[in-house]
């Protein structure tokens, strides 16, 4: 299973106010809030959540084939340590591994027992650029979105399953 | 309140979240959040709480799933209104 996303911390001082009265009880369980609140640097923690769960979302979406949705409240978190986590769905699980990047990303992803690579960049070139050193500097890798606006990359003949995230100055890539 | 005038108030409530000036500008029924206006996710909690200040409603975790698009958005407004 593959799904990923990405924080820019940057961005989301600016754009987003968690503290806002009603945000978290919308996305976190009561548990989640707990682990929030009590966390020495309560943004970081609400980001790492988020990540979790918009991962596992697309790691569902893609193996459940369900059409976008929007209800982050119905993915919960557990923290096993300070990268690895499980995310529950319906029933089922998958297991998150974070990366933080201090004041700059959140990044998560859902580890899966198959070899995956993970991308991440600074602009959609440098996505790019990582991808051709990937497949050989003469493929031309190819976005693009199909049914329920997966994305894929499409490289020559063939079509590899993708998860792709940007926020603010960051794209990244899970293949 | 009629679907139209729903989703005039709506045009007005999601225009600081969008990405895409062109799709705003063109905004019909069909327009999805994310796809088209590209509004990202954690923002669409914001619309979330806007929609409920504005039309002075409380939106439930299982009406919120469907609100990514226009249409669906003004369905489930117009449900709660009627319901008030």
């Amino acid at each position: 299973m593959i799904g990923n996303d990405i924080v820019d911390l940057k961005k989301a001082k600016t754009d987003s106010n968690i503290f806002r009265p009603r945000y978290m009880h919308k996305v976190l369980s009561q548990n989640e809030q707990n682990l929030v609140l009590s966390s020495p640097n309560p943004e970081e923690e609400f980001w790492r959540l988020w990540t979790m769960k918009e991962s596992a979302y697309k790691a569902f979406q893609r193996k459940l084939n369900f059409k976008s949705v929007f209800n982050p409240f119905a993915f919960h978190c557990k923290l096993m340590d300070s990268e690895k986590g499980i995310v529950h769905f319906d029933g089922d699980h998958v297991k998150t591994t974070t990366i933080f990047n201090r004041e700059n990303y959140t990044y998560c992803s859902v580890s899966c027992s198959s070899s995956s690579r993970s991308f991440i960049a600074n602009s959609k070139e440098e996505l790019v650029q990582n991808l051709r050193a990937e497949f050989g500097e003469s493929s031309q890798p190819e976005l693009l979105k199909l049914k329920n606006n997966l994305p894929f990359i499409k490289i020559a003949s063939k079509t590899i399953p993708a998860s792709i995230t940007h926020h603010g100055i960051y794209f990244a890539i899970q293949f | 309140m009629t679907a139209e005038v729903i989703q005039d108030k709506l045009k007005v409530i999601v225009q600081p979240y969008v990405n895409h000036q062109e799709n705003f500008d063109n905004l019909t029924s069909k327009s999805d959040f994310i796809n088209d206006l590209q509004i990202n996710s954690a923002n669409l909690v914001d619309v979330v709480l806007d929609v409920e200040d504005e039309f002075d409603i409380r939106i439930e975790n299982d009406d919120m799933e469907k609100m990514i698009s226009v249409e669906a958005t003004v369905n489930v407004i117009q449900k709660k209104l009627e319901t008030k």
